[in-house]
């Protein structure tokens, strides 16, 4: 492994040497400076043998040099222009990570007349790993069973999909590279041998004689033969096949707020065992006025509030007009359906509370009122990318959200329950200003939706976004990697208006695309780990803070004394 | 994060039964049982019980699926002893299924008519699955470090319709320890292969300026970079075997040449496909002043593939084969647009003169072919990703040719098989070209005359008798025709006796097979094997004829 590295930093030094000697007759003032360091273990201090340490220009980002650290862990790239650069460091055992990294954050090498760019200390955090081995109620290997992995975000709580993994022939799987932090797993597969029979291929005769001999042969109790008893005429029975799993969660449970947070340290190696437990499939009859004679259905399972699951494990079926999704557990759904009657195809949409079989008609209203709506920009320009439209209600975590079309028209897709929203819009280059709604009242960017008529928002998108860039300093002198926060004044402002940034080597900091309005800056010597978005915690810090009002288009630049 | 590959593999391995010959009535011929189901009794049921076992080893194999459909429709699982029971079961036929994960069905030796009579002389009955293989490993650099990421491959060479071919069978990647597992694999030959190339920390060095070593394009077991030298393993059912590959960076070859044929204005996509058919980040640079390429590439076998399109729309391609052991220059690649060949279909019938040819006035528009026409590619390395069969579809100006759309450079079988009653092929040419002999080679860029094909109707009849049959085999019989080695028919035997008819005048060899599932009836050296053990029959037109052949045990 380390050859061709050797190699390449060789050649990197050849070239550098040549830059040099061509440099110093054409332009004396670059090519003289250098980054140097050591990369080390981030919890022991010891050097790190071979680490490959990459730089790259800040402005030309495919300019990136690559060299393997030595024995001792020590790393130098020279002949370096005066700039900017971002150093990464990547090794077996050890997170890829850019210097001094915080999330999307890092501290930028500075080179140039009077700054310090020489030995560094590159820490790096090993990386640490979940892995487990999903069985089933006899204790058998799960094979492609579907493992997803969450993260809880330390800044918000919020839960967010990290991986997917599927388990191997011996119901094995593994997620390696992770970062220390709080994760939840989840499994999902439905049984192998899993049955969904028809209303109509639900009859009792072929079954009378399974449970008479199954005594014999069958010691062990399986589900296979548990449920054949009731086989009296007219009553179907339940079919030993007819079985779902239920998403499980570590360590064994199948609702979230059971599960147990796997918390990983740097370098943890977590075994996270799983075992499923099939019980018995429900039936969801899908009727409408009309005769379904096809169709398809997705369906997502609620997790919490916040967070939504697709099942996979349902089949479908249609008999005598009528659609049944089968496979599933009691659970708490919302179903997208397609459904043909013959000559057309339609839409609908359903969220719905099982713990039995059960019927629902797309003819009936579910209460959900439906929202649409239209973005108006401020000034020329147009939209660019995927711009959303999110309604989001705190109360309960749920979330709505609808893409914007090139007509700049939204529609939230199945509609929303009534209830109280925060709007928010994801875009880049504009911001959210005002927000009004017929019917429905409006309160900044909260929006109340009652029963009944179909609501049309308007949001209005502002251009100009400010920029903020300065110095943090402690006694007057410069401090690398510290945290840079912009904190709107309005107490009511949602996260999404706060902006942060890390100071690079030189103790600078740039925050962009910062919406207009009135700010207080503050720089946190130790804020990587603060629940920022909470202000009774930022609260002692703002006193202290440096304020700013921010003009569309405004370009500031202030110093911020770090706490 | 490992298999995600396997997303979309479907997990049973869904298996039918085997029924094993002494344990049960029904192990003679399903034809001749047929008359012995007793005259329907509406009110009796009756029970059916047996059990399930490994093929290997013969062990129960608990909580098997197993599944009944025909005239009773019933499923359940296999106790801890692998035994199953169902009662209540009506009188009538029957298909048994069974399925585990981990095993397959017992395709060998399947009977073909599998409707297993339900009534009172139902005896017990045995269930064969297969076990999977399993092939694992672990692959490490020269200095011992596990490679991470790796893409490890597995190529399988099967069978199918008398050919041989490669497939891709599966692929894993290695996890940080340098470990892969790859399972569902059925019994059979095997070449495994590696890829370390796509470990993403190499990508990053391997495309810097700087580099000057990177892991081969593709690494076979054991250790060679060309397909040809690869030693293929053999995995009997059940098997599980370690594979390990120690890899080694070797230097970067430069390659270099001049493109001929691009098209004004168009810019040519360079790539460079390792044998798997996976795109390897290459630094080809181009140069459109002169036309020439260069760049540096890791040792190994490849495919330099070179499109274009033009404003048009047709596309462009060159493609080559480079074994890369050093450096190669003054590479030339010809751009060349796909051929396209039109089919004439002649028919010399004595029997019912013009019936076809009148017929193509009433049916304007319609596809009104006297046979239906493919190129099967022979090169086993395309076959395995590209698809392997390019049938001919009626030509789009009305007339009455058929058209091959295009086909890219190399070689192909030609299959025609007549759609009208009666015909045989009388022969199939291309210029001069007997393709019921050789086969079609489609040099690049190159124009082609039409494939000629004709039709008779006054062909003869052959029937036969098979010596020491079992009635369990229903297929295995062969017949080749000593001018067309490459195109035999196949038949089956029913009770011991075969059936051909319309077959072309000329010399023809007949086997009769216990089995042709896994042979390569369509390589005459393989089936030359046998020879002396086919009987032999000169047909002329409108004759019938009679041979008597033995059976030919392939497989004990």
């Amino acid at each position: 492994m380390a050859r061709i590295f050797q190699i390449a930093a060789i050649n990197l030094l050849a070239l550098a040497v040549f830059a040099q000697q061509k440099d110093t007759s054409a332009a004396p003032a670059t090519g003289k400076w250098k980054i140097s360091g050591v990369v080390v273990d981030a919890t022991s201090s010891t050097p790190l043998a071979r680490a490959q340490v990459t730089i790259t220009p800040v402005t030309r980002q495919n300019e990136f040099h690559t060299m393997v650290a030595g024995e001792d862990g020590r790393f130098l790239f020279d002949n370096l222009d005066p700039g900017k650069y971002t150093l990464t460091a990547e090794r077996k055992g050890y997170l890829r990570e850019a210097f001094d990294q915080h999330g999307q954050h890092s501290t930028s090498i500075v080179v140039g007349p009077k700054l310090q760019s020489e030995n560094l200390l590159f820490r790096l955090h090993r990386d640490a790993s979940i892995s487990g081995t999903v069985t089933d109620e006899q204790n058998e290997a799960v094979r492609n069973a579907e493992i997803t992995l969450f993260q809880q975000g330390t800044s918000n709580g919020q839960l967010v999909l990290r991986a997917r993994a599927n388990t191997n022939d011996e119901g094995v799987y593994h997620f390696s590279h992770l970062s220390p932090g709080k994760y939840f797993v989840a499994a999902s597969s439905q049984p192998w041998y899993a049955q969904h029979p028809l209303p109509t291929q639900r009859r009792p005769y072929a079954r009378t004689g399974i449970n008479s001999s199954q005594g014999e042969t069958n010691g062990d109790g399986k589900p296979a033969t548990s449920q054949e008893e009731d086989t009296s005429p007219g009553q179907q029975p339940i079919s030993p096949l007819d079985v779902a799993y239920p998403v499980t969660f570590y360590p064994a449970v199948t609702e979230f707020e059971a599960a147990a947070p796997i918390v990983l340290s740097a370098g943890e190696k977590f075994t996270a065992d799983l075992n499923l437990r099939a019980v018995p499939a429900l039936h969801l009859r899908i009727a409408s006025s009309v005769p379904i004679q096809n169709g398809n259905v997705q369906v997502e399972a609620r997790i919490t509030g916040e967070l939504n699951m697709p099942v996979h494990s349902q089949s479908m079926s249609f008999e005598g007009g009528v659609m049944e999704v089968s496979g599933l557990v009691p659970g708490h759904y919302f179903l997208r359906l397609n459904s043909y009657d013959g000559k057309n195809w339609s839409r609908s949409s359903k969220e719905v509370s099982i713990s039995g079989d059960a019927k629902v008609s797309t003819d009936e209203k579910d209460g959900y009122v439906p929202v649409s709506g239209v973005v108006k920009l401020e000034g020329a320009g147009n939209l660019s990318g995927q711009t959303n439209v999110f309604l989001f209600d705190k109360a309960s975590g749920a979330r709505f959200w609808g893409q914007v079309s090139a007509k700049n028209e939204f529609e939230i897709d199945r509609g929303v329950p009534p209830g109280r929203y925060q709007v928010l819009v994801s875009t880049t280059g504009f911001f959210f200003k005002t927000l009004a709604a017929t019917p429905g009242r409006v309160t900044g960017h909260i929006v109340e939706i009652g029963p009944g008529a179909a609501v049309r928002l308007t949001l209005e998108l502002g251009q100009g976004m400010g920029r903020v860039d300065g110095v943090a300093l402690k006694d007057d002198m410069p401090v690398a990697g510290v945290m840079v926060l912009l904190v709107p004044q309005d107490s009511a402002a949602p996260p999404q208006l706060f902006r942060l940034d890390q100071s690079d080597s030189d103790g600078t900091f740039t925050v962009a695309s910062v919406v207009p309005g009135k700010y207080t800056a503050v720089a946190l010597e130790n804020g990587w780990n603060l629940q920022w978005s909470n202000r009774k915690v930022l609260k002692p810090y703002l006193a202290q803070g440096v304020p700013v009002q921010i003009e569309p288009n405004g370009k500031y630049d202030i110093k911020l004394k770090v706490q | 994060m490992r298999r995600k590959l396997h997303l979309i593999v479907p997990l049973r391995a869904w298996l039918i039964i085997l029924f094993l010959g002494n344990l049960f009535p029904f192990s003679g011929t399903v034809l001749s049982q047929e008359p012995r189901v007793p005259a329907a009794n509406p009110s009796a049921t009756y029970k059916l019980e047996g059990i399930v076992i490994s093929s290997t080893t013969g062990e129960p194999i608990p909580r098997a699926y197993v599944q009944l459909s025909g005239d009773a429709e019933d499923a359940i699982l296999t106790g801890a002893d692998g035994r199953f029971h169902f009662e209540g079961l009506p009188e009538g036929r029957i298909t048994v299924f069974a399925s585990k994960p981990g095993f397959f069905e017992n395709i060998e030796k399947r009977p073909t008519h599998s409707k297993l009579p339900i009534g009172p002389e139902t005896g017990p009955i045995t269930v064969t699955l297969v076990p999977e293989c399993v092939i694992y490993g672990h692959v490490e650099d020269a200095n011992g470090e596990p490679i991470e990421n790796a893409k490890v491959g597995v190529i399988g060479i099967k069978v199918n319709q008398g050919r041989k071919y490669w497939h891709d069978a599966s692929d894993d990647r290695t996890d940080e320890k340098g470990n892969f597992r790859i399972a569902e694999l059925e019994a059979g030959k095997y070449i495994i292969n590696v890829d370390a190339n796509s470990s993403l920390a190499h990508d990053l060095v391997y495309l810097s300026k700087d580099s000057q070593v990177g892991y081969p394009g593709l690494v076979y077991y054991p250790d060679s970079l060309d397909l040809l030298s690869a030693s293929p393993v053999t995995l009997a059912a059940g098997q599980k075997v370690q594979i390990n590959f120690s890899l080694k960076r070797q230097r970067l070859f430069h390659i270099s040449g001049k493109l001929t044929a691009l098209p004004a204005g168009s810019r040519p996509d360079f790539e460079l496909l390792n044998l798997g058919g996976d795109r390897r980040p290459s630094s080809i640079q181009f140069s459109p002043q002169d036309s020439t390429f260069e760049g540096k590439v890791p040792p190994g076998d490849y495919k330099l593939r070179v499109t274009a399109s033009d404003p048009s729309g047709n596309d462009w391609m060159a493609e080559q084969r480079i074994n890369i052991s050093h450096d190669f220059a003054n590479l030339h690649l010809l751009l060349t647009v796909p051929v396209r060949l039109s089919v004439i279909v002649k028919t010399e019938f004595t029997k019912q003169p013009g019936a076809i040819a009148n017929s193509t006035d009433e049916d304007i528009g319609k596809h009104n072919s006297e046979v239906d026409v493919a190129l099967i590619a022979l090169d086993p390395f395309v076959a395995s990703r590209h698809d392997r069969r390019k049938e001919a579809v009626p030509s789009e100006d009305g007339s009455d040719s058929l058209i091959l759309a295009d086909v890219r450079s190399g070689r192909y079988s030609v299959e025609v098989w007549p759609l009208t009653p009666n015909a045989y092929v009388q022969s199939v040419r291309c210029g001069t070209v007997d393709l019921r002999q050789d086969d079609l080679v489609v040099p690049p860029g190159g124009r082609l005359p039409p494939i000629e094909i004709i039709l008779r109707d006054d062909g003869a009849e052959l029937t036969g008798t098979v010596r020491n049959t079992n009635a369990d085999y229903s297929s295995g019989l062969l017949i080749v025709p000593q001018f067309a080695p490459r195109h035999p028919q196949t038949g089956s035997i029913s009770n011991g006796e075969f059936q051909f008819a319309n077959l072309a005048p000329g010399e023809y060899k007949i086997f009769a097979f216990d089995s042709t599932w896994r042979l390569e009836y369509k390589n005459p050296d393989i089936l030359g094997q046998y020879a002396s053990r086919a009987a032999s029959i000169t047909l002329s037109t409108n004759s019938k004829a009679k041979v008597t052949v033995d059976l030919i045990q392939t497989q004990e």
